[in-house]
């Protein structure tokens, strides 16, 4: 009886040990395939509207600075998270 | 009004506690877990600060964390798409992390603070709880502990949540963000990249990229402006992404740096050969350079002669000791525990002043010389090895005869230096000393310079410093005709990064000194912090033994006890 319960005990960890393995395992596929097929083509149509968030364009010959304009921080912004 | 300031779960973890906007206390969190560079949420930290304000928590007014989690997290998802499909290692890196833990920094911050005080209810938690921004949390550790009514405020880092470079003005109790550069154009980053090339930690071995620089020539520092970074008249920068991997991997860089610079990136264990002596003197040429032009545009479009650092980058003490002889600055400040850590203070000074609109408490010491930390009584009984009562002249005595003496007093400096309270004493006139240092105790590289602590009322005649330098954070030149007497503090370019010891903030460690200069004419000490290679320094009497019993050190002061190695046998 104390045996099978022992054994049942262990079987059960072993289920769920799979169960969070399998879990990682689809969810680094959902990850990857969400890369190649969802955000790869959303960053090439950024591409190609030009959107440069990042400011990735060397060297900007036209500009005299690259010194930008902060956002103020206020009382009311400082009780986000964002 | 008592307002607690958190920084977590990036590096450096720490907390600080101010009350009616004076510092209580403050500290990271790797002293106590004692992991190096401790990201995990600072619970010790935050402990021992309710203790030192006799409070519990729920008598806290105001919890400010040190930044934004989510404005990170949009950083991370737009570098995503900028670089897709690029960036796959990264991606897969980084998101199940933050799907993971760091998206719900407000939980795991709830969840840590409930820990300590169990009675407190999620909402009043929530209530309590602000969220400042990563730079302007560095910029007000500088500022609002500096001794300025008004100043320029400038921080530089790797990245915050965007920003990576700012410019502020500090006035009163205000301190207002004017202009900035964002990730991933940054400094820090470009530091961090050749860090990295070099064989060094990122986050941890830019100061050995920084001690390697003397040994250089900057034959490189064409090439980087050339090609890696654009810098305009005004300091402001763009970096060429095509040469930084960090956007895409877990790598700083690549192949193509190497093509470009002809040089192949240095493994942790191979020989630093002249290449990468050069390629430190280069990458600190610039870096001094921008910072100098930063500087000189700020000053004068803002009409400020005061000027605040804080920062990462603001721990180049070699660029600080720059601006201050080329006399580009009038009156610097620079936040002593500059990087992340120092952040916690300025999250709990901007619930003050920012938030709370409280009058501003200026004042000449409100780091307190940095002694924020720990402080432990000690009994005789309590040493589990034969000490005796201090006498300093037993102890001159030994540091004249080539002895290491660790000295273990009062409160645990807050930030990266150790400032003679969790120090490493030693003559700085013994040629080999350096060595001794090095290979019997510190077991660091070569290369590395060690600091000197000096009485502030004859720094002037060793070094070329006009004022007091109680932090260590700039490097001066030591004079000319001083530099063979203290061959161990002076690195090969004839500079040392000062400590200048005032008798009223550190009456102990200035008599000790004051004996040795009696005794020698050398009113200095080589100091380096307490701790063993790759450790965090000391804080406990404890950590204070094990440190003594595991190195060569020769002799430990332990409050007002001293014990010898052959003590211990």
């Amino acid at each position: 009886m104390k045996l099978s319960k022992i054994s049942l005990q262990n079987l059960g960890y072993q289920f769920t040990k799979l169960n969070d393995e399998l879990l990682k395992k689809i969810a680094y596929i959902l990850l990857f395939l969400s890369y190649y097929f969802l955000i790869t083509p959303i960053s090439f149509l950024m591409k190609l509207l030009r959107r440069d968030e990042l400011k990735l364009k060397w060297k900007n010959k036209k500009t005299k600075t690259y010194w930008e304009p902060a956002k103020p921080i206020n009382k009311d912004s400082l009780t986000k998270q964002f | 009004m008592i307002i607690l300031g958190i920084s977590a779960f990036f590096h450096d973890s720490a907390a600080a506690i101010i009350n009616e906007g004076e510092v209580i206390a403050a500290c990271s969190e790797e002293r106590f877990s004692r992991i190096k560079n401790d990201a995990s949420f600072p619970q010790n930290s935050i402990i021992y600060c309710l203790e030192m304000a006799k409070i519990n928590l729920s008598d806290i007014d105001l919890i400010v964390f040190y930044d934004k989690p989510l404005l990170k997290l949009d950083r991370l998802i737009e570098t995503v798409f900028a670089f897709a499909p690029k960036g796959i290692h990264f991606f897969m890196k980084a998101f199940p992390l933050w799907a993971k833990e760091k998206i719900f920094q407000k939980i795991l911050l709830i969840d840590g603070l409930k820990d300590i005080s169990p009675k407190m209810t999620n909402e009043e938690l929530h209530k309590k709880l602000l969220f400042s921004q990563h730079h302007f949390s560095h910029g007000a550790s500088a500022f609002f502990s500096s001794p300025y009514k008004e100043s320029l405020v400038i921080t530089l880092d790797g990245v915050g949540e965007w920003q990576t470079t700012t410019i502020g003005i500090g006035n009163d109790n205000n301190y207002e963000i004017k202009e900035e550069i964002n990730f991933p154009h940054s400094l820090g980053l470009l530091y961090s990249t050749f860090t990295y090339f070099c064989g060094f930690k990122v986050n941890s071995g830019e100061y050995k990229l920084m001690g390697l620089a003397p040994y250089g020539r900057a034959r490189f520092k064409d090439i980087i402006l050339k090609e890696l970074i654009d810098v305009k008249d005004d300091g402001s920068f763009r970096l060429n992404m095509k040469y930084f991997s960090y956007t895409t991997s877990l790598q700083m860089c690549g192949a193509k740096l190497e093509k470009l610079l002809q040089v192949k990136k240095r493994e942790s264990t191979e020989e630093i050969t002249q290449e990468y002596k050069d390629l430190a003197a280069s990458i600190q040429a610039v870096l001094e350079k921008i910072i100098e032009k930063i500087v000189i545009y700020a000053t004068h479009k803002y009409n400020q002669k005061n000027v605040c650092l804080a920062g990462g980058v603001a721990l180049n003490s070699c660029s600080n000791g720059k601006l201050i002889a080329k006399k580009i600055v009038q009156s610097l400040w620079v936040q002593p525990a500059a990087g992340d850590a120092g952040s916690a203070l300025g999250a709990a000074y901007i619930g003050y002043y920012i938030y709370a609109k409280k009058n501003r408490l200026i004042s000449s010491n409100s780091m307190k010389n940095s002694y924020l930390g720990p402080e432990f009584t000690i009994h005789h009984n309590n040493i589990p090895y034969p000490s005796q009562e201090l006498n300093l002249e037993l102890i001159v005595d030994e540091l004249t005869k080539g002895k290491v003496i660790a000295y273990f007093q009062g409160k645990m400096e807050f930030g990266p230096r150790a400032l003679g309270n969790r120090s490493i004493l030693a003559d700085p006139r013994n040629p080999q000393m350096k060595d001794i240092l090095n290979h019997k105790i510190k077991f660091r590289e070569s290369f590395r310079p060690f600091a000197p602590i000096v009485l502030e009322e004859y720094a002037h005649e060793w070094f070329e410093v006009d004022n007091q330098s109680a932090y260590m954070t700039n490097v001066f030149k030591v004079r000319p005709e001083k530099r063979k007497l203290i061959p161990a503090v002076t690195h090969i370019d004839g500079t040392a990064r000062v400590q200048t010891l005032n008798k009223n903030t550190h009456p102990k460690l200035h008599l000790l000194i004051s004996k040795f200069y009696d005794k020698t004419g050398c009113p200095l000490l080589i100091n380096t912090s307490l701790n063993i290679k790759d450790e965090p320094i000391v804080c406990t009497p404890d950590e204070a033994l094990n440190c003594f019993h595991k190195t060569h050190i020769d002799g430990l002061i332990l409050n007002q006890y001293y014990l010898t190695k052959e003590d211990m046998k």
